[in-house]
């Protein structure tokens, strides 16, 4: 089998050994749990730990003829995935106490492959931020530098990927929240096509362009976990049909990129960007070369165009989806003589900064006699945008560019800069604003150490596409059982 | 376009957010700023553009109508949550004025 410790193990590798009784999955767990204890004070991956896993005794049955795909597979959920008895917190003091009577659909689907959730992951408050630093309960740290934010808004799950907490995780995409903190922590981010994974259970942030998110170590474990949870779910509207790929069908071979043809939008890698971004975006394309594909020369739209709508459209959504956050039937209440004072004191004592300057922009967006200027001018630019990407594709398998435009960047640098930090996921957003699947994938390192990454985009459910590219570029450069380990502070 | 603390204060009601004078400073200055930047879509040329709700057209879907009990929470379930319950209702303060 291997001589590695089980921590180091990927998922696929632990769900193997585990289904044919070769490990015990309490084992497998204990060790991930130790990572933890040892790797915790540095980095507070966890709002919620569970020993030993939420149990799944509770579990849905699989689908006849489905077999596990995560026996014994220790994972880290993003806490705005609601989880039956364990307390979802969304990282914000108005659900401080909050313990769901049921389970997100993806959570349930975990339990029925096997896997053990062995926590809740801290985030930006309700997913709003690009840094972890705005969680209500303190923010995360980078493993592979301390004084460096993870990327956000699901950055406790990728340091507890990273760090070797758990074997993979979930987060949430709105803007980029599972693929900017992936680039900033040497991981892969899947954010599926929109409709791909439930959102029943995902508490809304901007149900348009909310989706759940995959980290992972390698294209294998990524398409595992995507299979294992994709499926339409009845209790989710916007569910698409039928499963995202077939896993045991999946060429991650050497050669499964021979052929694809890649669009670089060459605009878009001007100034501003990082000079070590740069140089590994020109790696993976000499590798997608190697591995014979064809690189070829796309235009884009300004990607500021991509921030300036999202903006409008997340904040609008929001402040409609949090006003259910009134302290009338669960979290936080702030006692008043009436009810209007109850909730303005409820929502200024619950919620934290951003969360209230997002909830009043999109409110100014929506209101009377602005709404055409600033919602209705949005939607209007989003339909051009997913027009944009969708002409950029034709021709091409998928667009390649920098995740993100500098390494991860230290706590506090941005804090105080609402729009700096909005500007830290310009790449990330014109595939949320068009539904489109994309995957953020580990493209070397900088001579601080610090990671850096890139990005595939392909048309609406082709995420076979991209977890092909990304297991062409393990071939080439970077075997991940070879990986870069973050090493702990002392 | 500069947001003053007269139409944060509206917009704060209007999100039911009660706001300190620092708070709706510092607000006004945040907003004002986003708001410029997104001027930037002025550039795009949009007035003949469709607008765009959903990005593909699997949205509410329906299902049949059909109750399921099992799927239903216990009320005891609900209120456990509840701020504030006489274990029957949720309990809020009174909502019409009758002084």
């Amino acid at each position: 089998m291997t001589d590695r410790p089980y921590w180091q193990w990927s998922a696929g590798e632990i769900a193997g050994a585990v289904a044919a009784g070769k490990a015990s999955g309490d084992e497998v767990v204990r060790a991930h749990e130790a990572q933890a204890d040892l790797w915790e004070p540095h980095v507070h991956a966890f709002l919620t730990r569970v020993p030993g896993g939420i149990p799944s005794s509770d579990a849905p049955a699989l689908a006849p003829g489905q077999r596990p795909l995560l026996s014994g597979v220790p994972v880290a959920i993003k806490d705005n995935l609601v989880t039956r008895g364990v307390r979802t917190t969304c990282g914000s003091k108005i659900l401080e106490h909050y313990v769901p009577p049921y389970d997100a659909t993806v959570v349930a689907r975990l339990k029925a492959h096997g896997a053990r959730i062995v926590g809740k992951s801290n985030l930006d408050e309700f997913a709003m931020g690009s840094s972890t630093e705005n969680s209500g309960y303190g923010p995360s740290r980078n493993p592979y530098d301390v004084s460096r934010v993870p990327g956000g808004s699901s950055g406790g799950s990728a340091v507890a990927v990273a760090t070797g907490q758990a074997a993979v995780g979930l987060g949430s995409e709105t803007g980029g929240s599972v693929r900017q903190p992936a680039a900033f922590t040497n991981l892969l981010g899947l954010k599926p096509t929109y409709g791909r994974l439930s959102r029943y259970g995902l508490v809304a942030f901007a149900s348009s362009m909310d989706q759940v998110g995959v980290f992972s170590r390698s294209a294998a474990d990524g398409a595992r976990v995507l299979a294992a949870l994709s499926g339409h779910d009845p209790l989710d509207a916007t569910s698409l049909p039928g499963p995202a790929l077939d896993f045991e069908a999946l060429d991650l071979g050497p050669e499964t990129a021979n052929g694809l043809v890649v669009g670089v939008p060459r605009a878009l890698l001007g100034d501003g960007l990082d000079d070590d971004v740069a140089e590994g975006q020109r790696i993976v394309e000499a590798a997608l070369q190697a591995a014979g594909a064809t690189v070829r020369e796309v235009h884009l739209l300004p990607p500021s165009s991509w921030v300036a709508t999202y903006y409008l459209l997340a904040t609008a959504e929001a402040s409609s989806n949090l006003a259910r956050f009134d302290g009338i039937r669960y979290g936080l209440r702030k006692s008043a003589s009436n009810v209007l004072d109850l909730y303005r004191e409820t929502r200024e004592a619950g919620f934290g900064a951003e969360v209230k300057r997002r909830i009043l922009l999109g409110t100014y967006a929506l209101s009377a006699g602005y709404y055409d200027a600033y919602y209705g001018k949005a939607q209007k630019a989003r339909r051009r945008i997913q027009q944009d990407l969708a002409a950029a594709l034709e021709g091409c398998d998928a667009l390649l560019f920098p995740t993100t435009p500098t390494p991860a960047f230290k706590l506090g640098e941005k804090a105080d800069d609402p729009l700096a930090m909005y500007l830290s996921d310009i790449f990330t957003i014109g595939a949320n604003l068009a539904g489109l699947p994309a995957l953020s994938v580990p493209a070397g390192f900088t001579g601080g150490g610090l990671p850096v990454g890139v990005q595939f985009t392909a048309r609406a459910s082709r995420e076979d596409v991209l977890y092909r590219l990304a297991a062409a570029l393990e071939h080439q450069l970077t075997d991940p059982k070879e990986r870069r380990w973050p090493t702990k502070p002392s | 376009m500069a947001m003053n603390p007269h139409d944060v204060e509206h917009i704060a009601l209007l999100a039911r957010i009660a706001l300190t004078d620092e708070e709706r400073a510092k607000m006004g200055r945040d907003l004002s700023a986003v708001l410029d930047y997104v001027r930037t879509l002025d550039a795009l040329g949009l007035e003949n553009e469709e607008p765009l709700s959903h990005v593909h057209d699997h949205f509410a879907s329906s299902r049949a109508d059909v109750a399921k009990a099992a799927a239903c929470l216990p009320r005891d379930v609900v209120l456990a949550q509840a701020p504030e319950s006489d274990g029957v209702h949720f309990l809020v303060p009174p909502v019409v004025d009758t002084r």
